[in-house]
């Protein structure tokens, strides 16, 4: 005992400590959080004690293309892309049907399986998948799950660059781009990214109101309620729009709450910004017709927005206008 | 009781090697370690005993604080000392600042040190990964081929 303890002390004179193999398992587990994708997985083969390690990450990230990378490219080169948006489609109403699994819904399996056996506390996850997993509600059932993890934020973004453009019918194109979101989505995450997707969701007032920012990237709202859902979101403090399109083009914000929002890469015929308690509007490429373009937040300090962005509005689609 | 904290001119921080740093109380704030200290003791000077940092890595923080307490360096200045900071470190380095921002009980520092320990293991092999982190692999080849084809889809 006296020994080892002189050991320690002699060790300490020599600056030699061996600190790094005691690496505390929350450091550990701090670091790998921070890894990209699903380099946290690989680190279970590093030794015993970090086999399961990853499992206790923040933060999951899942490319639904990247995890059964040979099977699923081999898949979709040799399948055509119309029966299997129809397929999945039919999967979102017989879940369970043996004959309409595919590897696409293999891999959709596995990342729910994933998120089942975390252990976490998970906190945020993002997560960029096939328009099958749209059709299927997959992609849906995935975020209904990150809620009742608890999750504070999740990223979600539709891989569009392969073959939706491809599908001639309109209808199979448009349920692999459609996410029919409970609105319970919009009230218990806090941060919620979106990207390449169309949406409907039907709000409801929520006392218990949680999300904080709401950023949309080529997103369509199809539903004539965005002004709804922004006013039943009685937390939101950050929108972000960006290529964004709403229902008859036209987009009203009014939220007290919100305190800041973002309008990128817009055509829209019609904007209302009315939100009372708006302290900064960041806007870049927007087009609008002038007398249509509206922002009235009464507390806005227009000084950010002149100093750091441009401002164009162009009218008649002539002139255009520098702020 | 305010006034009295606010007289504290300054803080001596003692090293694991008995090195001794004289810091000013803004130095120190994130340090929640240390503040609780001051916190409890209620003098004019503190000196206070770090048994688990080393003088070097002791000093290398101070030297962050400082920067990042600084109210007239700017965002860009400081994000430049911080990429410099990094760079000028080896990993054995890193892992100690680790788990002497965790001991210190700094939050975003140990961010900054985790994340730069990310960046190095990433995209990196297995061997690179357990060579990094001195990890004696425990796995028989026969374990690790069946862990590895458990979790196929997350290797390429």
């Amino acid at each position: 005992m006296r020994e080892e303890k002189l050991k320690k002390v002699k060790a300490i004179e020599k600056d030699e400590v061996d600190l790094i193999s005691d690496l505390p398992d929350v450091l550990v587990a701090c670091i790998i959080s921070l890894l990209p994708g699903m380099e946290i997985v690989r680190t279970s083969v590093l030794s015993h004690r970090w086999k399961t390690m990853w499992k206790y990450s923040s933060h999951l990230s899942f490319d639904q293309k990247q995890m059964l990378k040979s099977w699923i490219e081999f898949y979709i080169q040799n399948s055509n892309s119309s029966s299997r948006i129809a397929m999945a489609m039919r999967r979102k109403i017989d879940p369970k049907a043996e004959e309409l699994m595919d590897t696409i819904s293999e891999a959709a399996i596995l990342i729910k399986s994933i998120m089942e056996n975390h252990i976490g506390p998970l906190k945020s996850c993002s997560i960029q998948h096939l328009p099958e997993s749209c059709a299927s509600g997959d992609a849906v059932e995935w975020m209904k799950k990150l809620l009742n993890l608890g999750v504070i934020k999740v990223s979600m973004e539709l891989e569009l660059r392969y073959y939706l453009h491809e599908i001639t019918d309109s209808d199979l194109r448009k349920a692999g781009r459609t996410l029919d979101l409970p609105f319970e989505i919009f009230s218990n995450f806090e941060i919620i990214e979106l990207k390449n997707y169309h949406f409907t969701t039907i709000p409801f007032p929520n006392p218990s109101q949680v999300l904080k920012t709401l950023i949309l990237n080529n997103v369509r709202i199809i539903s004539n309620n965005f002004q709804g859902i922004l006013s039943h979101c009685s937390s939101l403090e950050d929108l972000i729009l960006d290529q964004c399109k709403f229902f008859e083009d036209e987009l009203k914000i009014d939220s007290p709450s919100l305190k800041y929002v973002k309008m990128y890469n817009l055509n829209i015929r019609k904007i209302l910004v009315f939100a009372a308690n708006v302290e900064v509007i960041e806007i870049d490429s927007v087009i609008c017709n002038h007398k249509d373009l509206v922002l009235q937040p009464p507390k806005l300090y227009y000084y950010y927005y002149y100093y750091y962005y441009y401002l164009y509005i162009i009218f008649n689609g002539q002139s255009c206008i520098k702020l | 009781m305010a006034a009295e904290k606010s007289s504290i001119k300054i803080i001596t921080l003692i090293a694991a090697d008995g090195s001794v740093f004289e810091v000013e109380p803004n130095i120190v704030k994130e340090m929640k370690t240390v503040q609780s200290y001051i916190d409890e003791l209620d003098q004019n000077t503190v000196s206070i005993p770090l048994p688990n940092v080393f003088g070097n890595d002791l000093a290398m923080i101070i030297e962050y604080c400082k920067k990042h307490a600084s109210e007239e360096e700017t965002k860009e200045a400081k994000e430049e000392f911080d990429f410099e900071f990094v760079k000028r470190m080896k990993s054995d380095d890193k892992l100690r600042l680790l788990q002497a921002a965790s001991y210190l009980n700094m939050e975003s520092f140990l961010q900054f040190m985790a994340k730069a320990i990310a960046a190095e293991i990433e995209n990196q092999s297995v061997e690179f990964v357990r060579d990094y982190f001195q990890i004696e692999s425990d796995f028989t080849p026969e374990e690790e081929a069946e862990l590895r084809k458990e979790n196929e889809w997350a290797f390429k």
